[in-house]
């Protein structure tokens, strides 16, 4: 009949992420248009698409705005998720992390349509945007590995790429949270974490960056009511100026976190009493916190070389300790 | 009965159809549309209806009987119009129905023929359409004789690899029991319950589908599905290429409304187009087709075949609402669907996976796959059996082509 291409082809798309989208835009019509009973096999199509689209940069924020009109879709139709009464933050975690990927898909939806009532981009009939704000916060705060951890080898295998999707969704919902809701979460669960004195503190340390970032913003330390939260004292009295200054600024040759070559330089010119007080406060900064800043190990080794009898101060030992020392 | 009425809504000037058949694609198409309907199908379904308020009234379709006239009667007295056959087994009952609701004795008849497909072809060739070689086998014996003497005829000598010849059962849909037959050892692997049977001689050529919507013995809308590889894959519209043969094709349609005598409907013919440019007919069904053909016409075109099966069979269909329905052929796609069976390459497997070179693929739209039920995987001895169907979509049939090819080097199943 004609030998040419078929006129009315839409050209194709110039990024993969655009052509997707409106594959799942397509989908999701489908799946509104579709009866009840036949809406799985377009919603596996609208789940699947999703999480390809989650992958990619820009993908969760895409998503995030087609939230509401994906519910109004009906892709939690006939769902546990339809009932927001019932969803609880304890069992959203778990439903992410060790779910198939349908399920796993299903619980990253929610999360997206909670921080869309929480943030009032969407006016959900059923949820108060405060709801969806202690949602968030709690499943967060339950599940702070998704945010700092790196992905162990068991969860990097798991099928569809699950495990980076529930990060970068993790990342978005941080962001966009606001920190005061999760900072108290976050500060706490540090200090439980590091009253075990752990070996391994690559993750605290991450969580302790983030903080200290959070705090140059400036946007913490008010509570909703404009109470000041106890960001800056945290439970038992220790907040996140501890941390952060054990981490990164523990005695008052390093506050303001000059960097190593800086402060190399400093100690090389500081007398011994200068030394003795660095080596009080790195001490005062371990036995508080069970954590050590890079400064301290190059002190250690300054002091190793030019001022050995201050090393048990600059590690806080005991008696028993000192006594060990000198064997 | 259901409790909330599906009908209620519907246009009582239309007809009222009868769907035989259970399938959730097409009952959610033919809710959506226009028509009051009622489904008639295995008890089984009953609770399930019930529950999502489809009209719905349980029958067994086993097999053709007496019982025919009782379903036919039963309609009639709801005030259905015609009934409209979704399966292979239900095609008989749905001509025996109608021949009651349209009062039209010789649509029993018709049915009975393309429930046959040795009678079918019988027939066509009586009638002058072009066929392959074929015979009837009632056992082993038979397919062996008929092997041989192929072969025989074809010249090969002692030694010389046979040329296979197609064994399918009667009265089955393509996707099960079609067979390619080679050796001795392949007729012996053909189940008892699979004859009698229709054997064919290989016709070495271009195999294509075609649907065709047809009303007032005139053909509505015509589709041409490439095959790209038979029983693994196909796409919609087709290449160039194929859609050249467009006119004849419509010719053998037609030629095929004349034999068989179709007013109405919608058939799913097959044909081979050699290398020396003749059609030969392979076999036609009176019902949709396999391997999801609607849902690729449907992505491609923007319209549900199941409605316009629907505008087929109701009698008080007009010809307004049917140009209204139907886009241009070929032009009015906004590109072609495709889709690929998976069937695993591994013989023991333990989950499925998307290979990432399919999942970004720009063409790519879904899957149905599941985690499999089972880690052995039986030999694949018929064609057309799948584990699942992959979905793609694009503006470019010779990249749909490729890609699809390429699927078959994949492994979904590892």
């Amino acid at each position: 009949m004609t030998d040419t291409a078929p006129a009315g082809f839409g050209s194709a798309p110039a990024s993969s992420q655009t052509g997707l989208l409106r594959k799942m835009d397509d989908a999701q019509a489908r799946m509104a248009e579709a009866r009840p009973f036949a809406r799985m096999r377009h919603r596996a199509a609208v789940l699947d698409m999703a999480r390809r689209c989650m992958l990619s940069d820009g993908g969760v924020e895409a998503v995030y705005a087609r939230i509401e009109q994906l519910e109004l879709s009906g892709v939690f139709e006939g769902t546990d998720w339809a009932d927001p009464d019932n969803l609880q933050a304890a069992m959203a975690g778990r439903t992410l992390k060790l779910s198939d990927t349908a399920t796993a898909m299903l619980e990253a939806l929610n999360h997206l349509r909670m921080l869309a009532v929480a943030k009032r981009d969407y006016f959900h009939p059923r949820i108060a945007s405060e709801q969806a704000h202690n949602f968030l916060s709690q499943v967060v705060g339950l599940n702070l590995d998704l945010v700092f951890a790196n992905a162990d080898e068991a969860s990097r295998m798991r099928a569809g790429n699950m495990d980076a999707v529930c990060r970068k969704l993790y990342a978005h919902i941080v962001r966009n949270i606001g920190h005061d809701s999760i900072l108290d979460t976050l500060i706490a669960e540090i200090w439980r974490l590091l009253a075990q004195r752990p070996i391994v503190v690559d993750d605290i340390k991450a969580m302790i960056a983030q903080i200290s970032v959070w705090l140059v913003d400036g946007n913490v330390g008010q509570g909703t009511d404009g109470v000041t939260s106890v960001a800056s004292t945290g439970s038992g009295g220790w907040g996140a100026d501890r941390l952060v200054s054990a981490v990164f600024g523990p005695t008052s040759g390093c506050r303001e976190d000059p960097g190593i070559d800086v402060y190399k330089a400093r100690i090389s010119a500081m007398d011994t009493a200068g030394l003795a007080k660095e080596a009080i406060a790195f001490a005062r900064a371990i036995h508080d916190t069970g954590l050590v800043s890079a400064y301290h190990a190059l002190f250690l080794r300054h002091i190793l070389a030019h001022a050995p009898a201050l090393i048990p101060d600059a590690l806080g030992l005991s008696s028993t300790g000192a006594d060990a020392l000198k064997c | 009965m259901a409790s909330k009425d599906a009908n209620a809504d519907k246009d009582p000037n239309k007809g009222y159809v009868a769907i035989f058949g259970w399938s959730l694609n097409a009952i959610d198409a033919i809710d959506r549309f226009d028509r009051r309907y009622i489904i008639v199908a295995p008890s089984w379904a009953k609770e399930y209806a019930d529950q999502n308020d489809i009209p719905f009234m349980s029958w067994d379709f086993e097999r053709l009987n007496e019982r025919s006239f009782e379903l036919g009667e039963k309609l009639q007295e709801m005030g259905v119009d015609v009934a409209i056959p979704l399966f292979e087994e239900t095609v008989e009952w749905a001509g025996a129905v109608n021949a009651v609701l349209l009062k039209n004795p010789r649509l029993m008849n018709q049915a009975m023929l393309f429930r046959n497909k040795a009678m079918m072809k019988r027939r066509a060739q009586l009638d002058g359409i072009r066929v392959g070689i074929f015979e009837e086998a009632q056992n082993k014996t038979d397919v062996v004789n008929f092997l041989r003497r192929v072969n025989e005829a074809l010249l090969k000598l002692d030694g010389d690899p046979n040329d296979p010849i197609h064994v399918k059962a009667f009265d089955k849909a393509g996707c099960l029991g079609h067979r390619v037959v080679r050796t001795a050892e392949d007729v012996d692997n053909i189940p008892d319950d699979e004859f009698p049977s229709l054997m064919e001689s290989h016709l070495d050529g271009w195999e294509f589908a075609v649907e065709a919507f047809i009303k007032d013995r005139k053909i509505q809308f015509l589709n041409i599905s490439e095959y790209v590889h038979l029983g693994y894959s196909v796409f919609v519209p087709a290449t160039p290429e194929l859609e050249k043969w467009r006119d004849r094709v419509t010719e053998e349609i037609e030629k095929l409304i004349e034999t068989f005598n179709i007013d109405f409907g919608f058939i799913h013919p097959e044909y081979f187009v050699t290398s020396d440019g003749k059609m030969y007919f392979g076999e036609v069904a009176y019902r949709p087709p396999g391997f999801n053909a609607f849902e690729l016409i449907e992505r491609a075109y923007g319209f549900n075949c199941y409605q316009g099966m629907v505008l087929m069979f109701d009698p008080h269909t007009t010809q307004e609402e049917i140009d209204a329905f139907f886009p241009e052929e070929v032009t009015g796609a906004t590109g072609h669907a495709g889709c690929f069976g998976v069937y695993p390459r591994r013989r023991v497997v333990s989950e499925l996976n998307i290979p990432p070179e399919t999942e970004n693929d720009p063409f790519f739209e879904s899957h149905e796959l599941m985690a499999p039920m089972q880690n052995k995987v039986t030999k694949r001895t018929a064609f057309g059996t799948h584990w699942g169907l992959v979905y793609f979509f694009g503006d470019d049939p010779y990249r749909m082509r490729e890609l699809l090819l390429a699927q078959e080097d994949l492994d979904f199943y590892v």
